[in-house]
């Protein structure tokens, strides 16, 4: 997802990156006028996110097959859900 | 109040009954009749300037909720949860993609969909029973944007906000849009006056009158490089559709030479050049004028000005600074002041904190101008609401002779829209009121409910337990 | 000139009986004084000519939000020159906010000293309860504010070199901010 993100500074925010076999991802802290999110980026494919807190403790009510789900359409949004217009 | 058409017919002709600085059914009038369907400014977008950042603002009691959604787009939304009315946002600003409810826990996109309730199958028996789909906070009835400002009217059926500032959008991009990216905002301090709202704003909208005696105390420390006082009869006042404000003369020279004088630095005025219309620049390179304060009714005011920040220099040096603020009626007795310092997005960093610094030392909650200002405001409120008051109709005629005639005739060439004269006068003040009196007048349309945007009612399940 | 800073959370504070606490201490209680008889040029002679002065506008914002002022903006945001412009302006006729003056009691409690890195460097909380009184008809208003002070010793007397003194309302109840906290 093309984001407006980019000009965005994280300060001296530590990077991480993390990688396996099927993918490589950059997570950093951004902060923005008012508040902050954590950027996740993935430089092979172009794709990046900026999560908000409520969106990340979001991600830790979820189990393995609710994640699988977003696992399972690559580089695409989740399909049928309910909320898309 | 005394008979409303009596006191509409003393405030057109210049004739102020002192009682409408203070007198609460007075206030009622301008809640109803014109904040309810008025342009009200909220924000700035360089407030939010990523997605999901929000500021809550208020009209009146009505809070706000400001948002760029993950989309960019800005939204303005009531912050009340559709669901047993509690307020969304509680926080004054902060960055969020979703709002949820602290109540029961209701979840909306920060576009304002509402996206979950709790137990929405147990407890509603899902869609059939309550279908969120196409469920939202309720939008503000009507909103609009100009050159970053975020404006909103809670009548839906308001005329559009460019037709409602007509060609006052002239003055207003001589404050925000100095370059194609316009400006970004700072703030805005807070504080509560007790004073009526209309005082601040008729001020701004054409008292240059007051500068010599209120002010005089400024330009003593030679705060300004010039006398002031006795430079503000050179300036021109002009009155133009909603709004109306004040200027100053300035020594001869180019429309570069003058945007110097008050300190722009070169790259700023390549800027300003190149943004501004022919006839915008006209105004300071033929007629020689700069802005200076200003009031789009009814509650914005602007100030530019141009004081020596640092006179430890030899030299004369002077860095201009703009403010912008909201006069937001608390009662008929209180206001809010919301004021926020602006700059122009582009501006070299060293000068945006020389101009920082010049809006504090004179507007604002510590400025030294607005000090004085505001301790004349106060003691006229306190004053209004007594019986004399009542009796007393204050002199705002200056400008006119007693056949309406104005002591000068409107300047013939000057490059602003509107009517200008130049020298002391109370027009700004009387054309803010004529808007008053005119909202005042008119009778209020029955405002549908929930006529804003929510599918709420035609969506209720019928025969429901509601 | 290096500028102490102290992680009051982690450092100790300097015991009531030792005479660096007792020493700021009273440098803030004679301040005081000073500022409420509004004898601001004898308030000038308290503070280095370096001195930083800030009041940052406080916000409502969320516990984890990391930030509880408003971006860029304060209230004050002052040096010595600014400071001595604004103390020249009472001292002419014209200053009618503070003509009639206020009356005004700065209340000072719950201080804390701690030493820092620098020597002849002490940093000091304090909270702060401002009363003010105009005219015969206004109710009265209050500010409340935690101070973060800087104090230097400069030619054996203690000086002011660095004051934060953060709000605890986000919208002042007062008509403008014409003292010092």
């Amino acid at each position: 997802m093309k984001n407006a993100w980019s000009g965005l500074e994280g300060g001296d925010d530590q990077v991480i990156e993390l990688g396996n076999e099927f993918a490589e991802v950059v997570v950093r802290k951004v902060r923005t006028r008012n508040g902050a999110r954590l950027l996740i980026s993935s430089p092979k494919s172009g794709h990046s996110i900026a999560l908000c807190p409520l969106e990340l403790e979001a991600l830790t009510w979820q189990d393995p097959s609710s994640l699988s789900l977003l696992v399972s359409n690559p580089y695409g949004p989740v399909e049928n859900s309910d909320i898309h217009e | 109040m005394n008979d409303l058409s009596q006191m509409l017919e003393d405030v057109r002709r210049g004739m102020i009954p002192a009682y409408i600085y203070n007198d609460s059914d007075v206030f009622q009038l301008e809640k109803e009749h014109l904040f309810e369907r008025s342009w009200i400014f909220l924000a700035h977008e360089s407030e939010i300037p990523d997605p999901g950042d929000y500021v809550v603002r208020r009209v009146l009691e009505d809070s706000f909720i400001v948002s760029r959604d993950e989309s960019g787009d800005v939204r303005v939304m009531f912050n009340m949860c559709l669901h047993r009315g509690m307020q969304i946002c509680r926080a004054e600003l902060g960055n969020a993609s979703h709002f949820r409810c602290s109540y029961h826990g209701w979840s909306y996109r920060n576009d304002g969909r509402l996206v979950g309730l709790p137990f929405h199958q147990e407890a509603y028996g899902g869609e059939d029973g309550f279908s969120k789909k196409g469920q939202a906070l309720l939008p503000a009835p009507a909103m609009d944007i100009y050159n970053g400002l975020i404006f909103v009217n809670l009548d839906p059926r308001a005329r559009p906000l460019l037709e409602f500032l007509g060609e006052f959008r002239y003055y207003l991009d001589l404050y925000v849009k100095q370059s194609a990216e316009g400006a970004e905002v700072r703030g805005p301090q807070r504080w509560r006056v007790k004073s009526n709202w209309k005082i601040g704003a008729e001020n701004a909208a054409g008292d240059s009158y007051h500068t010599p005696q209120t002010h005089r105390s400024v330009v003593e420390i030679g705060l300004f490089r010039e006398p002031t006082g006795s430079k503000r009869k050179e300036g021109a006042l002009y009155w133009c559709d909603k709004g109306g404000g004040t200027t100053y003369k300035l020594p001869p020279g180019s429309f570069r030479d003058r945007l110097s004088y008050v300190g722009y630095p070169e790259e700023m005025i390549d800027r300003i050049e190149e943004t501004w219309s022919p006839q915008q620049k006209r105004l300071i390179s033929d007629d020689g004028f700069m802005i200076s304060a200003a009031t789009l009714f009814p509650t914005l005011s602007f100030v530019h000005n141009w004081p020596k920040v640092d006179a430890r220099a030899d030299d004369d040096r002077v860095v201009p600074f703009i403010t912008m603020r909201v006069w937001q009626p608390i009662s008929a007795t209180e206001t809010e002041v919301l004021s926020w310092f602006v700059v122009d997005k582009n501006a070299p960093d060293e000068f945006k904190e020389a101009s920082y610094k010049g809006y504090l030392m004179c507007f604002g909650s510590t400025g030294m101008f607005e000090q004085d200002d505001v301790e004349n405001w106060v003691s006229i409120t306190t004053l209004a609401g007594g019986s004399m008051a009542k009796r007393l109709l204050l002199n705002s005629r200056m400008g006119l002779l007693s056949n309406d005639k104005p002591v000068s005739e409107p300047l013939a060439d000057f490059h602003g829209p509107g009517t200008a004269y130049v020298g002391y006068g109370e027009f700004n003040q009387r054309g803010l009121l004529r808007e008053w009196a005119e909202c005042l007048e008119r009778p209020l349309k029955d405002l549908e409910q929930i006529a804003l945007g929510s599918k709420m009612p035609n969506r209720m399940p019928e025969g429901g337990d509601v | 000139m290096a500028v102490s800073e102290v992680d009051t959370s982690r450092s100790k504070p300097l015991p009531f009986t030792d005479i660096r606490h007792q020493e700021a201490h009273q440098f803030l209680v004679e301040e005081s004084y000073i500022l409420d008889s509004q004898r601001y040029d004898d308030w000038l002679e308290l503070l280095t000519e370096d001195i930083s002065y800030k009041v940052p506008v406080r916000v409502t914002s969320a516990r984890s939000a990391g930030f509880d002022t408003s971006p860029g903006m304060a209230h004050f945001d002052e040096d010595k020159y600014s400071l001595s412009l604004r103390v020249a302006r009472f001292a002419t006729e014209h200053a009618w906010t503070e003509d009639p003056p206020s009356r005004l009691r700065h209340f000072i409690t719950n201080v804390r000293t701690f030493s820092t890195d620098v020597d002849d460097e002490l940093f000091v909380q304090s909270a702060l309860l401002l009363f003010r009184s105009r005219g015969d008809n206004r109710e009265p208003n209050f500010v409340s504010a935690m101070r973060e002070d800087l104090l230097r010793r400069e030619d054996g007397m203690l000086k002011l070199a660095r004051r934060v003194a953060i709000m605890d309302e986000s919208v002042v109840r007062m008509q403008n901010l014409a003292i010092f906290l």
